[in-house]
């Protein structure tokens, strides 16, 4: 199903699991590279150098003037 | 009278005020059916044809007696296996929650029963609405009535495919990142995906926080909009429930079309992930019959596809795996296949990819909000192609392939997919989107194409036989 994966993409992956509390089987490990491989391309799609004042989607709103009951 | 599970609910409805069709009639003609047809279809995680009976019964008095409480009293439905029922086992489709039964019913369990509905039981869905089709889970994946050796699609795979097969006339799914509108457009029938916050979560198990939104699956247009009107409204138990006015969207429905402005999002399907060619002759057709309605159709450009793919995957995997990490880090294998394909990555995302993803996504929003500032709603292909044979559905696909549903989800936009046509005998589909909070806008401009076509009243043959799945 898959091509051997990087060695040392394997690694950094295996010691980010385990940072996450994940133990993961050899199996297992070898699905995480595969699907790392869609991630990173991902990754590498979303805008990282932008303005400082660009603020998540999920900024806490207060509300406006009238909408309190 | 027509074959009771032929019946709309917009039909049915005022046969059963008129005292002229029984709720129990019509829920024995339905378990009737899914007796007959639930071993080919895999619908049901949860049958409860006792309760129906029961629920059908009172239905019964109650409208005799002068209380017929509106178009869903008496009405069958089924539920999503990830919505609440109290004393009713919901397992998310999960050997994790196999035997796990709520004590509180979801907000919308609670606002469809009030309704008057009859509930048949809980439906498949892929495990947590995430990992399917899988092989390797208690229940196996559902069957597509059209074909029973295709994919159903998913998340909401049960409701999907019930709703076609006329084991019941409207179903409730969810939709993080398409998950009512891809079993929809699969199975041939109507999805709505609200605006996030229309529908209240409370009582669902969750995958995503910041995209999850509970919607119905029907056979028409104005069934959509009859159970969504039942479920629409705030909640202050759901942090993410919005206070604001509901609308009466039946009686928006046949508004018609004439002098809208309808941006054409062709380069989803044909550039960003190019179609089948009966795609793009099907929404080519679409496009001209609401032109021929009277709407101003023209085509828009939105980011990227894989923009919005990017933006809506990252959050999404971070939050799935933040709901699952108790469990999926000290028991990975007891897991299906596909969760922890789709799951586990988030593991390895950092803190920063997640918010760099949530500042992109207020851009995306930006941006598809100014297209809208110009137009009433977005048309755009909701599937590539019809359903793909279930056996060859791989986990990764859903990473390497940029679904055209998870702008709406991103920008927050309401979106309905309806059938538009047909290849190979098997249904094609079309999203209608629109303005947050606008589904009255979405659901009329669907109506007005649903009623200009013959596509929503085609069946599938599963009643002629065929094979049975493996």
């Amino acid at each position: 199903m898959s091509e051997p994966h990087d060695p040392t993409l394997r690694a950094e992956l295996e010691q980010l699991a385990r940072l996450g509390d994940a133990t993961l089987s050899a199996q297992q490990l070898d699905q995480l590279c595969e699907a790392y491989v869609y991630l990173e391309a991902m990754l590498g799609r979303i805008p990282r150098d932008r303005p400082w004042q660009d603020e998540p989607m999920n900024t806490f709103r207060f509300p406006k003037r009238g909408d309190e009951r | 009278m027509t074959d009771l599970h032929e019946l709309s609910i917009a039909e049915a409805a005022p046969l059963i005020e008129a005292r002229r069709l029984s709720p129990v009639e019509l829920t024995e003609a339905l378990l009737r059916r899914i007796e007959a047809l639930e071993g080919r279809l895999h619908c049901f995680i949860t049958r409860t044809p006792e309760l129906a009976l029961e629920r059908a019964r009172v239905a019964e008095v109650e409208i005799a007696r002068g209380g017929w409480r509106g178009p869903l009293h008496g009405i069958p439905i089924g539920l999503k296996d990830i919505y609440d029922t109290a004393g009713i086992r919901t397992t998310g489709h999960s050997r994790h929650a196999e035997h796990r039964i709520p004590k509180a019913d979801a907000a919308v369990t609670d606002r469809l029963a009030k309704a008057g509905t009859v509930l048949l039981g809980k439906l498949a869905t892929h495990e947590f609405a995430t990992g399917g089709p899988s092989f390797d889970l208690p229940w196996p994946p559902a069957r597509n009535p059209w074909d029973t050796e295709r994919f159903t699609g998913g998340s909401s795979s049960g409701s999907g495919a019930g709703v076609a097969a006329g084991l019941f006339a409207g179903a409730m799914g969810s939709d993080t990142g398409g998950s009512i509108r891809l079993p929809a457009a699969y199975c041939g029938v109507a999805g709505i995906k609200p605006t996030f916050g229309r529908v209240s979560r409370r009582g669902v198990i969750p995958l995503a926080w910041s995209f999850d939104s509970c919607g119905p699956l029907a056979r028409t247009v104005e069934d959509s909009a009859i159970l969504l009107q039942a479920i629409a409204g705030h909640d202050p138990a759901d942090p993410a429930s919005a206070d604001v006015a509901v609308p009466d969207f039946r009686a928006g429905l046949r508004g018609g079309v004439a002098g809208l402005r309808i941006g054409w999002v062709r380069h989803f399907y044909e550039q960003d992930r190019p179609a089948r060619p009966e795609v793009i002759a099907a929404m080519e057709e679409a496009a001209g019959v609401l032109r021929g309605l009277g709407a101003h159709v023209e085509e828009v450009r939105l980011p990227n596809l894989k923009a919005f793919q990017a933006c809506y995957r990252i959050i999404a995997m971070t939050e799935s795996f933040a709901v699952h990490e108790p469990a999926m880090t000290r028991h990975p294998a007891e897991f299906g296949e596909v969760t922890r394909y789709r799951v586990l990555p988030g593991a390895v995302l950092s803190a920063a990819d997640y918010v760099q993803a949530q500042r992109y996504q207020r851009q995306l929003l930006a941006d598809v909000l100014e297209v809208l500032r110009d137009h009433d709603a977005f048309i755009t292909a909701t599937t590539p192609g019809p359903a793909p044979k279930i056996e060859s559905m791989r986990p990764e696909a859903n990473f390497a392939d940029p679904p055209l549903t998870a702008p709406f989800n991103v920008a927050n936009c309401p979106a309905l997919s309806l059938c538009n046509g047909f290849a190979e005998g098997l249904p094609l589909a079309m999203q209608v989107a629109g303005r947050p909070f606008d589904e009255a806008l979405v659901l009329r401009v669907a109506y007005a194409y649903e009623q200009a076509t013959p596509w929503h009243t085609r069946r599938p043959g599963i009643d002629a036989g065929g094979a049975d799945p493996p």
